[in-house]
């Protein structure tokens, strides 16, 4: 997919993040948008965590890692499912079709969940 | 298409790929003989005992009969005595856990194995596998034959052999299996972008975590690989996948280990991968936006905000170094760049023989000519340079500059020096085997090239000749051709003339010579491993007059003596060195151990064995100490002994009392060590000395004994001891036995009890008055 | 000589085998030799008056130790005991008997025995006559009350400090961790639950329709990655890591299956469709 050129003329931030928005809106396909609100989800879930811990108390600190670590661990896994399902990657993931992508990830989740439940205590 | 020598045509591609596959497969079940096979000559020198029978094989005895949360759980009062230690957070229990495992596997198929055989065996076994592992990875490197040969390569390498002998049960028995093994699933998640081997490399990583200290060398290794390919403008989601799979699972895996805890999060040597990590998230975001956004400025932004993020990112870590949330680096990391630093401020640490510095000859002697190949690999490497190659290309750099600094770091350079020299000799091999003559332009004269081929021109003409097609050489020769071209006489001549050897002379002579090295190598191989390595620490070999061994079994013996002699409960003292031998063999509490976790104890153990006997005497009653162990090699010349050690024991109980022990007054005036009749007061007052040569001259009939290991000779006048009785000394008076006397049934103290048992004369003194006037 | 009678009439009244003493007496003298008091010693009853020597002043004390009979005896043992009740502070002065009973004890302030307990308060000493024989019962007689001049307290004994009881160990421990209220517990909950509500309405809009997610090639792969998951809660919740691993390793054999069922057929679908 080509990369969709915006006017160069006025770039305020705002306007720069309008036209990123655009843009991602145009060119991102449904499936991706449907990761990519996953990723955002797990975005927040991992902000408002690590607030938690930073303003009210850390105490049980492996539940708070573990927590953590699960929505970090999510994402970048997530993150690579996009990545590697995104067609204009196709080129870079010769050896990985988009659903061997999808084994890789529900592997790597359980894995994950795994030790996430292992760390919980 | 003209050869060098005839090569069969007509066999069928199919077949040729499938003979070739099988012999690979053949190959590798040989050299995995190979390397179980050149690891038991210490049981069939000895027998099958582990040789630091140490505290990780009562661990495993504990795990196999106990199961599993038992021995998370288990509470050890024994050791450390009287501070016990909690185990379960204080070890890397892989290597116990494997053993356990594969112990119950065994009884569950009905294989009544004892839990020793499977200790013992178990480092052979995982050797096999590290050959695998290697020939794995370095097939991504290169291709196949190099795996092959860097199978061969680290299966008998003493290198490797010396960590890991039929019964050395040692950590690294298994690290350098999981440490090829995850760099290998690294480099595989990275070539294919792959989560899978990601998660694979995590999971392999966990295990590696739980098995040796170790891994920190992954933890840094694959995150400035990934650091170096992001500078060298290499990003790409491949790398993405790779490495957030890789550091996301591993690091919350490597957190379940009790011993590491939180320190993924808490420490400096972690927080590389950290900022690693952070760094690809927002590069891969950065690289996201940017394919739907091209504005330049845009760019310009998007490069700001990455640079800021970096400088705050630097300046966070450094705040909270400072805050100490961060934990700084440890000690025995300064002592990786500062070679000094340990013997200044953590004698503990310098005083292990493994933390020395390398020296020079150990690097041939482990590693033969495999030393010489190794820069050749790496700068092949430089040649395609793929991303998988500048790892080994990273990895040499780092191991080599570890292994220079420390004996104990050797291990982990062995397994890239085995990649590199592998991918280097492959290369050579490739270029010399291959039939394929180049061509050669129709005017050259056959003078010339015979000329150039060397002394025994015989059929080269004839070949020569023949090389009338125009194939060029394969590729991958056409990249070497600079590194052949400095290195063949046969193209030295011709400038102008293509590039490639010509003829089989030539081959034969390149090819014999590299495999008369590699007989040689295996060669020296079998006689380090038989000759050095295989011998266990606690069973010493010497050489009868007339050529035959000569077993010297006195650790055993004394063990035996104190499992029998003394009570259950005796609690013995000795050097940390000897703890767990003590606590695996003699079954007895110890005060110290091989695990040097409590500095101070280890440094009161020093000051009691370095101060005189008055002094001693409290600590050793304080610690409820029954027996002291110690080991002289001063009669048979064991230069083990604990003589030697002996400023250590200062030095380190230095670090702690330096009013009441200091080092220089060990020595003489003239700063010698010495332990004869010009040995310092304090040296001649101290309980080491006293028990080492105590009634050592009585063995030389009334002549002044010599002693051979500092060759000088004791005192005419040996040392006398009244706090201590000696217990038992073994066959060859390597392990002394002292038992600690009781306190007096009279209040006397014991000098005088003991002068007056003598029958000497005490000496009249005057009580002073209880009662004074006020004046 | 009027003790004598006394003396005498206590001798008689016990058994043969008692020891007593002949005309034991005091005297007090200062450092010129003039006699400050003298006064005999009673068996029965000690002296009415503390004695009180100061200074240079001289305490004699003399007897004669004799059986039953009135003849002189040797006595294995005679000891003066100096005793400080308060204090506890004592004394054993040790006395040299002849074969014929006699014994003389001289204590001279400027030269006081080591014997000497030391009166920091300046409180009396009883002293005591002690007397052992192995052919006659024996002897403890109480003999008078001593005042000396006060002195410097007892010294301190080197090995006193190994004769009290250790202090009691006390065990720090980590200070409890403090869970925040209730309130902000439940706030907090709710806060990082909240995303799961974006997360819905995201989806909301940009969800694909599972239009095949239940078709009979993919769901066992769906039903087995939950089973996972399942499995995986149950460990949290009580099952031990041995027993997950063990129905991890089960589960997997059948996962695998469907799952490479389930991918290969979404793989089918999606080439065919290209």
């Amino acid at each position: 997919m080509p990369p969709k050129t915006t006017q160069a003329s006025s770039v305020t931030p705002v306007n720069a993040f309008q036209s990123l928005y655009k843009a991602y809106s145009d060119n991102t396909s449904d499936r991706l948008k449907f990761i990519d609100a996953f990723l955002f989800f797990l975005m927040l879930s991992g902000i408002v965590q690590f607030a938690y811990c930073i303003l009210v108390t850390n105490f049980p600190y492996n539940a708070f890692l573990a927590g953590f670590s699960s929505t970090v661990g999510q994402f970048v896994l997530a993150a690579s499912l996009r990545s590697q399902v995104n067609p204009e990657n196709k080129d870079e993931f010769k050896e990985v079709s988009p659903e061997r992508a999808f084994a890789d990830f529900a592997l790597g989740s359980i894995v994950l969940h795994f030790f996430v439940y292992n760390f919980l205590g | 298409m003209s050869t060098a020598y005839p090569i069969p045509s007509d066999i069928s591609p199919v077949t040729v790929k499938n003979t070739a596959s099988l012999l690979r497969i053949v190959a590798l079940a040989l050299i995995s003989g190979a390397a179980i096979a050149s690891r038991l000559f210490a049981v069939v020198n000895f027998e099958s005992i582990i040789h630091e029978f140490c505290f990780r094989s009562r661990a495993t005895r504990v795990l196999a009969a106990k199961g599993f949360y038992e021995f998370w759980n288990w509470f050890d009062p024994t050791a450390w005595y009287p501070l016990g230690r909690v185990v379960g957070g204080t070890v890397y229990p892989g290597l116990m856990v494997t053993s356990g495992v594969i112990y119950n596997i065994l009884h569950a198929l009905n294989l009544p194995v004892d839990i020793r055989n499977v200790c013992v065996l178990l480092a052979p076994g995982f050797s096999a596998l590290t050959a695998w592992a290697t020939y794995m990875f370095t097939k991504e490197m290169k291709d196949e034959s190099a795996g092959l040969l860097a199978a061969a390569f680290i299966g008998i390498v003493p290198g490797y052999i010396s960590r890991s002998v039929a019964g050395s049960y040692d950590n690294e028995a298994i690290a350098i299996f999981l440490l090829m093994f995850t760099f290998y699933c690294w480099i595989k998640a990275l070539k294919q972008g792959s989560a899978l081997f990601g998660t694979v490399a995590a999971v392999f990583y966990f295990y590696m975590v739980a098995a040796w200290g170790g891994y920190v060398f992954i933890t840094n290794m694959i995150p400035l690989h990934a650091l170096v390919l992001v500078l060298m403008g290499r990003y790409s989601d491949r790398l993405y996948v790779a490495y957030s799979s890789w550091y996301a699972i591993g690091t919350l895996s490597s957190m379940q280990v009790p011993f590491v805890g939180f320190q993924p999060v808490s420490t400096s040597e972690h927080m590389g991968a950290l900022g690693v990590f952070g760094l690809l998230q927002i590069v891969a975001f950065g690289q996201l936006v940017r394919t739907h956004v091209s504005s330049q400025q845009f760019q310009k932004l998007l490069f700001g905000s990455v640079v800021a993020t970096g400088i705050l990112g630097a300046f966070a870590f450094i705040f909270l170094t400072y805050k100490g949330m961060i934990a700084p680096w440890t000690g025995r990391f300064y002592s990786l760049w500062d070679t000094g630093y340990a013997k200044k401020y953590i004698p503990i640490i310098a005083s292990v023989s493994e933390h020395q510095p390398t020296a020079w000859p150990s690097f041939f002697m482990d590693l033969q000519f495999l030393i010489f190949l190794f820069p050749a690999g790496v700068i092949l490497c430089f040649r395609e340079l793929r991303d998988e190659h500048l790892f080994v290309i990273i990895y040499a750099v780092m191991a080599s500059y570890f292994a220079g600094v420390m004996v104990r770091l050797m291990l982990t350079l062995t397994p890239v020096v085995c990649v590199a020299s592998a991918i280097a000799l492959s290369t050579l091999l490739d270029t010399y085997i291959d039939p394929t003559e180049p061509p050669v332009p129709e005017d050259v004269d056959d003078a010339a090239s015979v000329a150039t081929n060397g002394s025994s021109a015989g059929p080269a003409p004839k070949k020569g000749k023949k090389a009338a097609n125009t194939s060029a050489i394969p590729g991958a020769k056409g990249v070497l051709g600079d590194i052949l071209s400095a290195t063949t006489p046969a193209t030295k001549g011709a400038a102008a003339k293509p590039k490639g050897i010509f003829g089989i002379d030539a081959r034969l002579v390149v090819i014999l010579n590299t495999l008369m090295m590699l007989f040689f190598f295996v060669f020296h191989c079998t006689w380090v491993t038989s000759n050095a390595y295989s011998s266990p620490s606690v069973v010493l070999a010497s050489q009868n007059p007339d050529g035959s061994q000569h077993i010297i079994d006195d650790f055993r013996e004394a063990y035996y003596w104190l499992r029998q002699n003394t009570p259950q409960d005796a609690v013995v003292m000795s050097w940390w060195d000897y703890g767990y031998q003590i606590a695996g063999m003699a079954d007895r509490p110890t005060l110290v151990d091989n695990n040097t976790w409590n500095n101070t104890h280890i440094a009161t153990v020093g000051k009691a064995m370095s101060s005189s006997e008055e002094v001693a005497y409290p600590i050793l009653r304080k610690h409820d100490v029954d027996y002291v162990l110690v080991i002289f090699g001063g009669l048979i010349g064991y230069s083990g002994d604990d003589i030697n050690k002996f400023l250590w024991m200062v030095r380190i109980a230095q670090g702690v009392w330096p009013d009441e022990i200091q080092e220089p007054n060990y020595f003489t005036p003239q700063g010698e060590y010495r332990i004869d009749d010009r040995a310092s007061t304090a040296m001649k007052e101290s309980l080491m000395y006293k028990m080492s040569y105590y009634r050592f001259n009585e063995l030389f009939g009334g002549n002044t004994g010599t002693d051979r290991v500092r060759q000088q000779q004791v005192p005419k006048v040996g040392p006398t001891l009244d706090y201590l009785d000696e217990a038992f000394t073994s066959e060859n008076w390597i392990v002394r036995i002292y038992q600690v006397k009781k306190e007096d049934s009279l209040g006397r103290d014991l000098k005088s009890a003991n002068h007056f048992s003598q029958g000497k004369k005490r000496k009249r003194s005057k009580p002073a008055p209880r009662r004074r006037a006020i004046v | 000589m009027l003790s004598i009678l006394p003396a005498l009439l206590l001798a008689l009244s016990v058994q043969a085998s008692v020891l007593t003493l002949q005309s034991p007496r005091l005297v007090v003298t200062d450092s010129t030799g003039s006699q400050l008091r003298s006064e005999p010693l009673s068996l029965s009853h000690k002296v009415a008056t503390p004695v009180q020597i100061s200074g240079k002043d001289t305490l004699k004390v003399t007897f004669q130790v004799v059986d039953k009979d009135g003849k002189g005896v040797q006595p294995h043992q005679t000891f003066l005991r100096f005793y400080d009740e308060k204090t506890n502070e004592e004394g054993i002065q040790p006395i040299r008997v002849t074969p014929g009973g006699k014994a003389k004890f001289d204590l001279n302030l400027s030269k006081p025995p080591l014997s000497l307990p030391p009166t920091p308060n300046g409180d009396p000493l009883k002293v005591t006559l002690l007397i052992g024989s192995s052919l006659y019962d024996p002897l403890s007689v109480e003999l008078f009350d001593l005042v000396l001049p006060r002195s410097q307290a007892a010294p301190e004994h080197p090995l006193e400090s190994t004769f009290h009881p250790l202090p009691e160990i006390k065990h720090t421990f980590r200070a409890e961790n403090k869970l925040p209220p209730k309130f902000i517990s439940a706030v907090a909950a709710g806060v990082v639950l909240a995303p799961w509500a974006v997360l819905l309405g995201l989806w909301s809009q940009v969800a694909p329709k599972p239009s095949r997610l239940f078709s009979p090639s993919i769901l066992p792969f769906i039903l087995s990655l939950g089973a996972f998951e399942a499995l995986l809660f149950r460990y949290w919740v009580g099952l031990q890591i041995g027993q997950v691993l063990l129905y991890g390793a089960i589960l997997t054999v059948p996962t695998v299956f469907a799952g490479k069922q389930a991918l290969s057929s979404i793989g089918n679908r999606r080439l065919g469709r290209k």
